[in-house]
């Protein structure tokens, strides 16, 4: 396929072009809010003492997630060698670039020293420390891919596939020491425990499964689909209502065991949730758009209308953001000193996001998007079922 | 200093003495040069309540806490860069220049004793006045209390105030139950 | 960093303001370069000048700067403490906000349009102004008054300044603070007593809150459980930190303490209690006191007090008969118009069981004996009397009766007063009534006002004068009486850091722009130096000066001796020479010669009594605005009690009126709260500046000076702070 007939047909659409130029338009809110931040220092957060980690944390989590588990769900194809997916994996892959890139941008504006960690990670580790292996690992996790996507682009997938396992073993670890940076802190129950860590492969592998579905909608937008993407589309669509079912299961039993017996910490911040300041959150987004809707729409329809899908993808990726917001932010709001100002009369801390922060964030999202449009203009992301090296040279040359 | 027998410092805090007159930390903030940043900055405070009960039937107390210089130390554990750590005397410190300000050491404190601190570009807490006891002073906390709540001592030494007074009260630690082995103790 | 964290911050808030984002705290105004970092500490030793007790610390300084200021363990009155307000005092010589150099009025009164002058301008200036009003007066130099407070150890030279001036009318803080209680223990004890804090097993507190108003060294010895199974009563209409210490907290009416204490001495003498060997041998009047006191039965008390009969006459049990028991004499004592009479029956009641003269009890002060500060005196032709001679019975010439005195001078009566000379005293926010102050600075042509910091007098002022920052400065040894006397001193840690003065050279410069009857300019009577001034004072000492610069304080290890007076060594200063249950002197001058409780007048139907009292983060009107302290309380609110709250439908932090029985009102929010009784309300002090020279409390909060009705009790001329009956509503 001719990959400028390609750009026309996808990026130089009107649609494409609204994509653009609302991904620039996101991008520059965040250098507005990084530049204010560059200026004032954290005075311009919204985050405190009580609740350091906020909607920067929660994002970046979002973004990882989202990274593992495409990485997740492309590793079907290219390292377990199921045929039919092989034809996500280097739009995949690149999009697992793109989001754990912006993930990093994204915390890079929330931890204090970024710079300063990329030394004394290497100088001073932890062992003992889950952040030190998140970090270290994510690292590790970013080369594997990025040269399995060098050697995709090559159409080398005997090699793509050994770092495709790489890949898939660092970011699998990462990932859940993700989880562990939260489930190792005693001192918060309702974070503390083996269920973070394993939550996070789970939810990882339903993003991935959603965005998938959501790169293939706006890759075959103004045209028709292959049959053989159109197959893996509704493989894909019944896998992410399996997930969905799965992580819907993990969250009730969550639920359930954080109120039942109203265990001391757990129990708050779950109420929190559930009746608290984060109920609409919680209930609109994480629960309704993020998990009861997508199963409900492919479950109803049988995973056979890919439109569908794709709605109950769009719908499942707003929720899990919220998701992943709810879960840094609740586990917060419990006090470890019941009598500090900030507590309010329902005994929680607060915190809502600041412009800035806010800023920060669309921006990493714009960042994201502007990536992956520019990737469709660089490089083709199809992969074909008799992948051609001099298309991909070609496609090289094209920049 | 080396072939010196390793101290155990510890503070042994009587809140029934406490009338919550803010001296321990307006001292701290002194001692240490700490630059008043916001409501966030402080090393040291005093819990209360408030005012418990209903007219005329009323009660209030007080309980004056800061960093509790855990011997099981959750920020050291949770530290991607060691920038907190252990002295051979037990004293929790951050090395100002280690820290990258991840925050997770506030989120594994129980006790809610650190603090993003800008003038250090780092996080800060309690550093027990390690500058001044190694001088033979106690730490600001403990000297400007004008009813002396807390006595600060060597708990390695059994002639110390601080032995006495735990071998002679009735005595908690502050959450037992997270089990970090605190080094501040209060006379029950 | 070089910029400083105020612009650091202005920027901030011009930045952020557009994202709608804006700190609310304000940084500590300390420059970069004003943090004194690690080096080398060296020690000075100084006395702490934030509030009475005068503590003595080591003050570090490291590199220059001032570090800390840490408790000088040795100096025994404060027993080796520093309280938030010294720990935060070391900041003030780089306040921001302080007064820098001469400063005249340009605008209107109040404006805060100012111009910089040079010390010589801003005292010629106030000659030119001062002699005009004396020659418009026909040379009456009592149309100048003075004002000034303690606590700079310089207070003698502004004194002298007046007096070579020649004016009688010097106003001074007591008739706002104690001069009522010293009336009423002086005319029972024939002096004003210290209680054995440290020694006393029983103690009675009677709204003298220690834990909030601290006094050295009472408050330590009372909380730091050095006396094992010892009992704190307290009174007070607010349950404060002194309450959450007590052993009984009872929240009496206020006003009815002098029931409380007449009800202990009916069951007291009335069940034989008292010290029957003590009251033989040491006091007079005992026989008409106990005719006098049957009256006042536990039973009675209980309708005026509210509190129950059965606690009153447990208490008095208990009292009279725990050895080293005492009825604390308190300080602060301007409550009501039957002042003093409270105060002699909480005296006699000490008096009757024998609790004066003994370990644990009452015990007169003694002090370490300096030379005094004598200068040529200057002799007028047709010398005027103060202002309010005649309008209180034992009038003080020196303190003053500030209301009594402030009437006078609204009304011109007998003369007219045209100018005023105000040493440290924040007259607008702490005299009571703020409205009848500005009434006098009305009929003002000249204020002149000595601060360190824009007050709220300053910024009303004509002419302001920078003094220099207590930590900046070297001022003489001062003598602190009390059971454990010394001598305190106060001298530089660090150089002035801009064109400010001392007192001595203030009134120095002053005092050559003025001239005598002679001609002679006044500077003539000021010779030496404050340092040899200081030397003089502590010569009869030896080796007193170099432990005064070396530590701070002196003292030679005295204390009182107990036992003195029972033993007869030493002897009452009572026209009796014994301790007066029946005062024939108050007989002779038409007071009740023992305390008759007259009922205190109620508040009416949806009016609350107006409470004053105390905290231990600020001090008066001074310290609220030091950034430590401002973090600690940045605004003060008004306490009222839950049940009523909710009848009113008041919530806390409500914004409400408190208007008084003159129509002077306040704004301030409402801190609904089960520790006040419901027929009060109270608010600390120090807040509601007008002042836009202290921008951390300008408009925060509200004065007590604003509601305060102006009433004094005309025995001592002591200001009455609980005469005030306020209506709140919601704003």
């Amino acid at each position: 396929m001719n990959h400028t007939a390609f750009k026309e047909r996808i990026v130089f659409t009107p649609g494409g072009k609204l994509w653009g130029v609302l991904a620039g338009f996101l991008l520059i809110l965040g250098l507005v809010g990084l530049f204010n931040y560059l200026i004032h220092g954290v005075e311009v957060y919204n985050v405190h003492r009580q609740v350091p980690w906020g909607i920067q944390i929660s994002t970046y989590v979002f973004f990882v997630v989202s990274s593992t588990g495409l990485c997740l769900v492309s590793s079907l194809g290219h390292v377990f060698g199921i045929k039919s997916f092989e034809v996500i994996g280097k739009r995949a892959i690149a999009m697992a670039i793109f989001t754990i890139l912006a993930g990093f941008a994204v915390i890079a504006t929330e931890i204090g020293h970024p710079l300063r960690m990329l030394v004394y990670n290497i100088i001073s580790p932890n062992l003992h420390a889950a952040i030190w292996w998140m970090g270290t690992l994510y690292g590790i996790y970013l080369v594997c891919i990025l040269i399995e996507f060098w050697f995709m682009m090559r159409g080398d997938h005997r090699f793509a596939g050994y770092l495709g396992l790489a890949g898939f073993i660092a970011g699998v670890a990462a990932h859940s020491n993700l989880g562990a940076v939260f489930g190792f802190l005693d001192a918060r129950p309702w974070w503390h425990g083996p269920f973070l860590p394993i939550y996070f492969i789970l939810s990882a592998a339903v993003t991935g499964c959603a965005i998938v579905l959501l790169l293939f909608a706006h890759r075959y937008y103004r045209e028709k689909m292959p049959r053989n993407v159109e197959e893996t589309m509704h493989a894909i669509g019944k896998l992410f209502c399996l997930l969905l079912g799965i992580l819907i299961f993990f969250e009730i039993w969550k639920v359930l065991t954080s109120i039942y017996g109203a265990p001391p910490g757990k129990y708050e911040a779950m109420m929190a949730l559930v009746a608290g300041p984060l109920s609409t959150s919680f209930w609109l987004f994480e629960v309704l758009l993020g998990m009861l809707i997508p199963f409900a729409l492919i479950l109803f329809t049988k995973a056979r209308s890919f439109s569908i899908n794709v709605l109950a993808a769009a719908s499942a990726i707003v929720g899990i953001f919220f998701m992943r917001y709810n879960l840094v932010v609740a586990g917060q709001l419990v006090p470890m000193r019941p009598d500090v100002h900030r507590v309010g009369p329902d005994g929680l801390l607060s915190y809502f996001p600041s412009p800035t922060e806010i800023g920060i964030v669309l921006g990493g999202i714009g960042l994201c998007l502007l990536m992956y449009i520019a990737a469709n203009l660089l490089f083709n992301l199809d992969d074909e079922e008799h992948p051609s090296e001099v298309e991909s040279l070609q496609t090289n040359s094209c920049s | 200093m080396a072939n010196e027998k390793k101290k155990r410092w510890v503070m042994v805090i009587d809140p029934s003495r406490c009338i919550d007159c803010k001296a321990c930390d307006v001292a701290c903030k002194r001692e240490n040069s700490l630059v008043l940043e916001g409501r966030d900055s402080y090393r040291n405070w005093i819990s209360s309540k408030g005012i418990e009960g209903t007219y005329p039937r009323l009660k209030q107390k007080f309980e004056p806490s800061q960093c509790q210089h855990c011997s099981n130390t959750p920020c050291e554990h949770v530290c991607p860069t060691r920038a907190t750590y252990k002295t051979r005397d037990g004293i929790v410190r951050v090395d100002y220049k280690r820290c990258i300000l991840c925050k997770t050491c506030i989120t594994a404190c129980p006790y809610d004793a650190r603090f993003e601190q800008h003038q250090f570009k780092a996080i800060d807490k309690c550093t027990f006045c390690e500058h001044r006891i190694y001088e033979g002073k106690l730490p600001a906390c403990v000297d400007t209390c004008p009813t002396k709540v807390r006595v600060f001592g060597d708990l390695n030494d059994p002639q110390s105030e601080v032995s006495k007074l735990l071998a002679a009260r009735h005595w908690r630690v502050l959450k037992p139950e997270v089990g970090t082995r605190p080094n501040l103790y209060y006379i029950a | 960093m070089s910029v400083s964290r105020r612009t650091f911050l202005k920027g901030t808030v011009a930045g952020v303001a557009g994202l709608g984002v804006v700190p609310v705290f304000r940084h500590i105004a300390l420059t970069q370069d004003k943090i004194p970092g690690d080096g080398p500490v060296r020690y000075v030793n100084s006395s702490c000048a934030i509030c009475t007790n005068k503590c003595v610390f080591r003050g570090q300084v490291v590199n220059g700067v001032i570090r800390r200021l840490e408790p000088e363990p040795d100096f025994p009155k404060s027993r080796g403490m520093m309280c938030a307000r010294g720990n935060a005092g070391a900041t003030t010589p780089y306040d921001p906000d302080r007064l820098k150099f001469p400063l005249i009025r340009t605008g209107k009164r109040g404006e805060g349009k100012w111009k910089k002058v040079s010390w010589d301008e801003a005292f010629a200036y106030i000659a030119e102004k001062t002699n005009t009003l004396v020659k418009e007066e026909g040379g009456n130099r009592a149309t100048i008054a003075f004002a000034s407070s303690e606590g700079t150890y310089q207070e003698h030279y502004w004194n002298q300044f007046r007096e070579v001036f020649g004016s009688p009318n010097s106003l001074r803080h007591p008739t706002l603070c104690l001069s009522s209680n010293i009336r009423g223990f002086q005319s029972v004890f024939g002096t004003y007593p210290n209680a054995d804090v440290a020694n006393s097993r029983y103690i009675i507190l009677a709204g003298a809150d220690r834990a909030e108003a601290f006094m050295t060294p009472d408050t330590i010895d009372m909380f730091n459980k050095s006396m094992p199974g010892r009992k704190l009563i307290y009174l007070d209409p607010r349950f404060t930190k002194t309450a959450a210490k007590a052993d009984k907290w009872f929240p009496i009416k206020p006003g009815t303490d002098m029931a409380f204490a007449l009800a202990m001495l009916n069951v007291i003498i009335g069940e034989n209690l008292y010290d029957k060997a003590f009251v033989r041998e040491h006091c007079t009047g005992f026989e008409e006191l106990a005719a006098h006191v049957t009256q006042y039965t536990p039973e009675w008390a209980q309708g005026e007090t509210g509190i129950e009969a059965s606690e009153i006459r447990t208490v008095a049990r208990e009292f009279a008969q725990t050895p080293g028991a005492v009825f604390y004499p308190g300080r602060r004592s301007s409550w009501l118009r039957d002042d003093v009479q409270t105060r002699r029956a909480i005296a006699m009641v000490n008096a009757v069981t024998g609790s004066f003269d003994r370990p644990g009890g009452l015990i007169p002060n003694i002090s370490i004996p300096m030379k005094g500060y004598f200068y040529e005196p200057a002799w007028y032709s047709n010398p005027r009397p103060r202002l309010e001679e005649e309008d209180v019975m034992f009038l003080n010439p020196r303190d003053g009766s500030w209301i009594a005195w402030r009437d006078r001078a609204i009304k011109g009566d007998p003369y007219r007063i045209r100018g005023m000379f105000i040493n440290k005293q924040n007259v607008i926010d702490s005299v009571p009534d703020r409205n009848k102050t500005f009434e006098l600075f009305d009929k003002l042509d000249l204020i002149v006002t000595i601060d360190t910091m824009m007050s709220d007098t300053a910024w009303y002022s004509d002419v302001v004068l920078p003094e220099s920052n207590y930590l900046e400065r070297f001022d003489p040894p001062y003598g602190l009486g009390g059971i454990e006397p010394v001598i305190v001193l106060r001298q530089p840690l660090i150089a002035p850091m801009y064109d400010t003065r001392p007192c001595f050279d203030i009134v120095k410069g002053l005092a050559a722009h003025f001239e005598d009857e002679d001609g002679d300019t006044l500077d003539t009577y000021f010779s030496g130096t404050v340092e040899e001034h200081a030397e003089m004072f502590v010569s009869g000492l030896p080796g007193a000066m170099e432990m005064l610069r070396e530590k701070g304080f002196y003292t030679d290890g005295r204390s009182a001796v107990m036992g003195e007076y029972r033993s007869g060594k030493k002897t009452v200063a009572t026209p009796s020479k014994k301790i007066e249950l029946y005062s024939e002197d108050f007989a002779g001058r038409g007071l009740d010669p023992m305390p008759v409780y007259r009922r205190p007048e109620e508040p009416g139907k949806g009016q609350f009594r107006f409470l004053v009292g105390r905290h231990a983060i600020h001090t008066h009107s001074m310290t609220a605005a030091f950034p430590e302290l401002n973090w600690h309380m940045p605004e003060n609110s008004l306490w009222i009690n839950a049940a009523k709250a909710r009848e009113m439908g008041i919530r806390s932090g409500d914004l409400v009126v408190a208007q008084n029985r003159s129509g002077a009102e306040v704004r301030i929010k409402a801190q609904v709260t089960e520790g006040i009784r419901p027929d009060c309300v109270y608010f600390a002090h120090g807040f509601g500046s007008l002042s836009q020279g202290k921008p951390l409390v300008y408009g925060k909060g509200a004065t007590q000076a604003a509601i305060l009705e102006s009433h004094f009790e005309p025995v001592s001329g002591n200001a009455c702070m609980h005469e005030t009956f306020v209506e709140i509503r919601k704003a």
